[in-house]
């Protein structure tokens, strides 16, 4: 009641100023019924209001992929993988620099599941099972986040390879078969590192693992008669190949996300 | 705010480490006390939903808390038994990731940090890597990660673990400080810590509760029934076995003894005024470790 008083006195001076029109609206104003509010509703709208301010506000959504991408270069997940990439590169651009020929599709073939290896190895090398009770606590699910970092490291791996494929072995007679060899590798030998991280305590195993798939990879697919076999198969027979690597690797993301944080 | 626990029980195999558990927790600092092996950890594991129970259920204001899901999980901070870092993140670093994994990004979670590092006395070494840092640093750590998302419901397990004294009241009135709108559970062996900071304690023993009040009722139970005498060494040989002793402390002219018993034992001694721990001697026997 105090208030409209001070309310009213202000009016007063306040209308002089206005036009009839001016003044005929702050009085239909005045005179509307006020419908009242209870407490629990302010309070209500504003928590709600607070919540949404102390968001930071910006035109990417802060959401779940913010977090996946932050928690991958975080955990330096990226830089592995690029590394691993680096390393490969510089042994293929370093082999002109010697009398050893090796067979492109060999190589890139070996090389193209090592950046998904090394992402592998760098999950098992600093796991601990206490932070990651710790991380099942938090408002995002770690075994989400871990699935989509898997995802996104194998698409960073994907992009490796075309990028390889298309600047290294520029002039190269089968790029498509190159691809798909690369491809089925990759997605396989990348689905049987999972399944092994999913049983292991620790990184050794994987790490040997990548030593044998390489130097094995690289000598088996020089010899002439399996070289042979790869130029001959079909598109058909390569698609399948592909198909069912990717198969084989999304039941090992699932696999391996489950048991991981079970 | 209201956390509710109904006939909660987990089953490990043929054994079962938590016993048709039933309470309330509303805003205030609850001590969950009892021995090695009392259901302490699976019990706390559970309120945080990471531990499935066998049977019974978890509700934050009548709602399961596992259908609550992120709901919950975004008012919850939970400090585990032993902290489990990134060794080679730095200590900024870390608090970032775990702020992230909590929803907050940017310049609120560097604000955030800083303010939490400042509070529990580490913003030297945020750059330092937290493989180079001492179970107590890691500790306080653990501590900052906790209150990166100003939860409303706390859960601590042993929390001031291997911190020093000045620490350990740092985090004590760190504790009491926030816990007025909150729900804090925190266990803890050291008696003196819950003393000070917890408003009801809950005795836990082999599995099932065995009492819930106030620190100030526990100790009014075990009124009249603590001792203090000085008897000499033969004396105490005789004796440890007979009674619960509280505490020796070795002295020129024998061995001063508390014991904490229902009745006056046969031989000279005084009676005087009980402390939690006595509460945990009495419900557990001198001997537990």
């Amino acid at each position: 009641m105090d208030m409209m008083k001070k309310y009213d006195e202000k009016a007063t001076g306040f209308m002089e100023g206005l036009s009839e029109t001016e003044q005929q609206i702050v009085l239909s104003v005045k005179n509307a019924p006020v419908p009242t509010v209870s407490q629990d509703e302010i309070a209500a709208v504003c928590n709600a209001a607070a919540s949404y301010y102390t968001e930071k506000q910006t035109i990417w959504n802060i959401g779940f992929w913010k977090v996946v991408f932050f928690c991958f270069t975080t955990k330096s997940a990226f830089f592995w993988i690029f590394s691993a990439f680096l390393l490969g590169s510089g042994v293929v651009i370093s082999f002109p620099a010697t009398s050893y020929e090796i067979e492109p599709l060999a190589l890139m073939t070996a090389l193209s599941p090592v950046p998904i290896l090394a992402f592998a190895i760098r999950e098992l090398q600093y796991r601990d099972n206490n932070l990651v009770l710790l991380e099942k606590t938090c408002k995002y699910a770690p075994a989400k986040i871990y699935f989509s970092c898997l995802w996104l490291g194998m698409i960073l791996n994907t992009v490796l390879v075309v990028f390889a494929g298309a600047i290294i072995f520029t002039g190269y007679k089968n790029l498509l078969q190159l691809y798909f060899c690369s491809f089925i590798a990759m997605f396989f030998v990348g689905a049987c590192a999972l399944l092994l991280l999913s049983f292991l305590d620790n990184a050794l195993p994987l790490s040997l693992t990548m030593a044998v798939w390489v130097l094995g990879a690289t000598y088996l697919l020089c010899q002439p008669e399996i070289l042979d076999v790869i130029r001959k198969a079909s598109l058909t027979a390569f698609i399948g190949g592909l198909v069912f690597s990717f198969a084989l690797f999304v039941a090992a993301t699932i696999k391996s996300t489950a048991k991981l944080y079970a | 705010m209201e956390l509710s626990v109904y006939n909660l029980t987990k089953d490990f195999g043929g054994k079962r480490a938590v016993d048709n558990v039933s309470f309330k927790l509303s805003c205030g600092v609850y001590g969950l006390l009892g021995p090695n092996g009392a259901g302490k950890t699976t019990l706390m594991k559970m309120l945080v939903d990471i531990l499935t129970p066998s049977e019974g259920e978890v509700c934050l204001n009548g709602v399961n808390i596992h259908e609550l899901g992120a709901g919950y999980r975004n008012k919850l901070g939970y400090m585990p038994q032993e902290i489990g870092v990134y060794k080679n993140f730095s200590a900024r670093k870390f608090l970032k990731y775990i702020a992230a994994l909590k929803g907050i990004t940017g310049k609120t979670a560097d604000k955030k940090i800083e303010d939490l590092l400042n509070l529990v006395g580490l913003k030297d070494v945020g750059r330092k890597k937290l493989g180079g840092f001492s179970g107590g640093m890691l500790r306080r750590i653990g501590i900052a990660q906790t209150l990166l998302n100003d939860p409303e419901i706390l859960i601590l397990d042993e929390p001031t673990a291997g911190l020093d004294p000045q620490e350990r009241i740092r985090f004590r009135n760190i504790i009491s400080e926030l816990s007025e709108h909150k729900i804090v559970v925190l266990s803890t062996h050291i008696i003196s810590d819950m003393e000070f900071i917890a408003g009801k304690v809950i005795i836990m023993r082999n599995g099932g509760v065995l009492k819930i009040d106030t620190t100030d009722r526990l100790l009014q139970e075990v009124e009249g029934k603590v001792w203090s005498a000085t008897v000499s060494h033969s004396m105490f040989r005789e004796i440890k076995s007979q009674y619960i002793i509280g505490n020796i402390i070795q002295k020129s002219d024998g061995v001063e003894v508390r014991i904490i018993r229902d009745k006056k034992p046969d031989f000279h001694c005084e009676p005087i005024n009980p402390i939690l721990e006595d509460v945990f001697s009495y419900y557990f026997g001198g001997n537990v470790l």
